[in-house]
């Protein structure tokens, strides 16, 4: 207890990049006339991960697998086993600076303490939304990755949500059978704190727009869920972009491109394929790769244009799609040298399509009040839609509870 | 230009640019009229007339492709695509860009903000007549 208390310190010192105490923090806090304004707002927090292969998670994952995979975590549960490498795939990359910087600036395995106490007190979250992120899309087994993936989000749910009326969950899909994805998806949307389907981007093979994906989203529009795009330089990336896995040095470069990169394939996909003119009752959200990344929008609106009879499906310009369908997680925010310009990318999209999110607890989580000041002479409406009413419609989450 | 234009009363507006039976069923010319380049079109029997000059960067979009387009249809119970050739002698591309036009309404298939300007074009007494 103690520890996870050093640890939230430690983050919220990171974040500030500097040494006051938490104490002084929220004095500075009280006098940033935004950050009153947030205690009236009920922010969405739209990517709050948890440490899936924690301990405490895995021992969870026990009661809601069948053997021989129960038998197989149990294995690796015991002691003497120091990783779960034979258990998941992994990617091999060192993300933890020479222990400067941990992958993960907390271990979040409860509700309370490691996410509603840390994101309530420090980031003006009132709802948070959880995926469990557990990174199967490598694992090589179909039956063992579909069953792995029903496990965790029946641990997100039992763990995570119950119990917790503000929290909201994102249930996890595995693309290695879509059809089995789109059972689950009509299984656990029968929760009522499930509002969107998760697809980790990289290590798909397939890119998502593929017809062979169809029934996942077919089962999505069916039960009124979103679907979320998290990008990630995770196992798979290197099948996706081997040259970033082989042959750039660091994990600076591996992730600067990793997550773009799967956001480019993806998103590129669905137009390709017309998914969203196909599916037009279905929201599609991407988070983790920030917004600048959007130019890539005026590209496929300029190839469309050129080439429209490959992409017949499509009734509108890419562009119109994004501002109708299309939602996008501001973090990581992007870091233009001059702020003014980070303006005027939250200004080209705004209201229309950015969510707030902090990817709470991992390294390059964004703090409400990071994002807030660069929308100071934005109207109160449009701050509002990125900082819950975007989330609130298509997650469809009533705050005035 | 036809010997018997002077049996026509037109305009000063008004321009012939061909005898009627030198512009057959999914032909086209380029008149230079007044200074402006105007691609006339015959669309099965019908006069088209348009600049020659594509709203996107300003090509000669008159001189591009006359052909059809692909049009698409999705089952939703069946989750198949079924694509479909249609349209074929109507849909005018322009050469530099690609962008696909109506040539028998001058709607853009690629962009609601952006229309060719039908030029008023007809045949009198065996003569297409442009009127600028």
């Amino acid at each position: 207890m103690e520890n996870i208390y050093n640890e939230c310190i430690r983050m919220v010192q990171c974040m500030v990049n500097q040494s006051d105490s938490l104490a002084e923090r929220s004095e500075q806090a009280r006098t940033n006339p935004l950050a009153d304004q947030l205690k009236e707002v009920p922010v969405i927090d739209m990517d709050v991960h948890t440490s899936f292969r924690h301990e405490e998670i895995q021992r969870d994952m026990l009661a809601h697998l069948d053997d021989p995979y129960r038998q197989e975590v149990e294995y690796y549960l015991e002691p003497g086993h120091s990783s779960y490498d034979g258990l998941y795939p992994t990617d091999n990359y060192n993300r933890d600076l020479n222990g400067k910087l941990p992958t993960e600036l907390m271990q979040v395995t409860d509700s309370k303490e490691d996410i509603d106490d840390v994101l309530s007190s420090e980031f003006h979250v009132d709802y948070p939304i959880v995926n469990m992120l557990p990174e199967l899309n490598m694992v090589r087994q179909t039956d063992k990755a579909v069953a792995f993936n029903r496990a965790a989000n029946n641990v997100l749910v039992e763990r995570f949500l119950d119990g917790h009326d503000n929290f909201r969950g994102l249930a996890s899909v595995v693309p290695h059978d879509p059809s089995a994805a789109a059972e689950e998806v009509d299984r656990i949307a029968q929760e009522d704190q499930i509002c969107g389907v998760f697809i980790n981007s990289s290590g798909v093979k397939t890119p998502l727009g593929d017809p062979k994906y169809d029934p996942i989203y077919r089962a999505a529009e069916d039960n009124g869920l979103p679907v979320v795009y998290h990008g990630a330089a995770a196992p798979g990336l290197g099948l996706d972009f081997p040259i970033i896995q082989h042959e750039m040095q660091t994990y600076m470069a591996n992730h600067a491109l990793g997550h773009v990169y799967s956001q480019f394939l993806n998103l590129t996909s669905l137009f390709e394929n017309g998914t969203p003119a196909k599916f037009p009752d279905v929201d599609f959200v991407f988070q983790e790769a920030g917004i600048a990344w959007l130019s890539l929008i005026f590209r496929l609106n300029r190839e469309y244009k050129q080439r429209r009879s490959e992409v017949p499906l499509l009734e509108k310009t890419p562009e119109e799609y994004v501002r109708d369908q299309f939602y996008f997680a501001t973090q990581p925010l992007d870091e233009p040298n001059d702020q003014r310009m980070m303006k005027q990318l939250i200004e080209m999209w705004g209201g229309d399509v950015l969510m707030f999110a902090t990817d709470h607890p991992h390294f390059d989580i964004d703090n409400t009040e990071a994002l807030l000041k660069f929308m100071g002479d934005f109207s109160e409406e449009e701050r509002n839609k990125v900082l819950y009413k975007n989330s609130a419609e298509v997650f469809d989450i009533d705050v005035s509870t | 230009m036809s010997t018997n234009t002077h049996d026509l009363a037109l305009d000063d507006d008004e321009h012939v640019v061909a005898k009627t039976d030198e512009l057959a069923e999914g032909e086209r010319l380029i008149a230079l009229l007044d200074g402006k380049e105007i691609g006339v079109f015959n669309i099965g029997g019908e006069l088209y007339a348009y600049p020659n000059w594509c709203a996107h960067q300003g090509g000669p979009l008159c001189e591009g492709m006359l052909s059809g387009t692909v049009e698409g249809e999705f089952d939703r119970d069946s989750l198949e695509t079924e694509l479909e050739w249609n349209r074929e002698g109507e849909i005018l591309s322009c050469p530099w860009h690609g962008w696909e036009f109506d040539a028998t309404s001058g709607d853009c298939l690629v962009d609601d903000g952006c229309r060719l300007r039908s030029i008023p074009v007809r045949d009198e007494s065996g003569h297409v007549v442009v009127t600028l």
